[in-house]
């Protein structure tokens, strides 16, 4: 219900992304555009902050699964760190939770590359 | 409301990420109200709203402007939801669920909202009838 929220910024070859707000239907397109625009301009090991994020439906996991493929293709990877309590649980429901690689925060997230 | 009648919310809807985004609100609200704990309520919002945002991505074109009616029983030992909507006959049930590790690493930025759906639920049934369509989602509940 919030808008979407995005900030990037580059941390020597690794790029930190915080994202915030409801990450649904309306803001999914927004998200999918801005992620792959980093991608474009050569982002490969990012890493998403998710403490922000109070709702995320398929929409918006959906953005964030295609373009981690396309990171990957360009041979970096989509990492999540700062996953409130909320959006972990349905992670974890619904199965999630052990396909991404998920950090506790941001320093452990960009020093796991 | 009586002693012995189960807590209802009924409302309508439109087809558009705007009234969704209603639907949502009004939907927790009602949830809150009732002592629902946080994590049922989590996920029959979830499961509501990617239902209704099936309607509007994939709904029969000629009728976008019909409304969708929710029907939301708190009746323990389980909440009963009633999605019905005009258009094309399209069963959720009937759908085999992606496997869901293939489907990550193929990239694909649609299709899980059916998986989240069944996953969340405990039952879900479907009933088509001349153009009516109608999701049933029950899922366990039991007050604290």
């Amino acid at each position: 219900m919030s808008a979407l929220q995005y900030s990037s910024s580059k941390k020597g070859d690794k790029v930190l992304i915080k994202i915030g707000g409801s990450l649904d239907l309306d803001a999914a397109p927004k998200l999918n555009k801005k992620l792959g625009d980093d991608i474009d301009k050569g982002a490969k090991k990012i890493v998403l902050n998710l403490a922000d994020v109070d709702y995320i439906a398929s929409a918006g996991l959906g953005a964030i699964i295609s373009n981690n493929t396309k990171a990957v293709k360009g041979g970096g990877e989509i990492r999540l760190s700062s996953m409130p309590e909320k959006v972990a649980k349905i992670f974890t429901l619904l199965g999630f939770i052990n396909l991404f690689k998920i950090y506790t925060n941001d320093e452990e997230a960009l020093k796991s590359f | 409301m009586g002693k012995d009648e189960s807590p209802i919310l009924q409302m309508k809807t439109g087809r558009s990420g705007r009234s969704l985004d209603e639907t949502r609100r009004r939907l927790l609200e009602f949830l809150q109200r009732n002592a629902v704990h946080d994590d049922i309520s989590s996920q029959i919002e979830l499961a509501v709203y990617e239902a209704i945002a099936n309607i509007i991505e994939h709904g029969d074109r000629a009728y976008r402007k019909s409304s969708v009616q929710l029907h939301i029983e708190i009746a323990p030992p389980e909440i009963r939801i009633s999605i019905r909507y005009r258009g094309n006959e399209f069963d959720i049930t009937a759908i085999e669920l992606p496997d869901l590790k293939r489907h990550f690493h193929s990239g694909r930025d649609g299709g899980l909202g059916i998986h989240i759906i069944r996953t969340l639920m405990d039952r879900v049934e479907y009933d088509f009838s001349g153009n009516s369509n109608e999701l049933r989602m029950v899922k366990k509940y039991s007050p604290s």
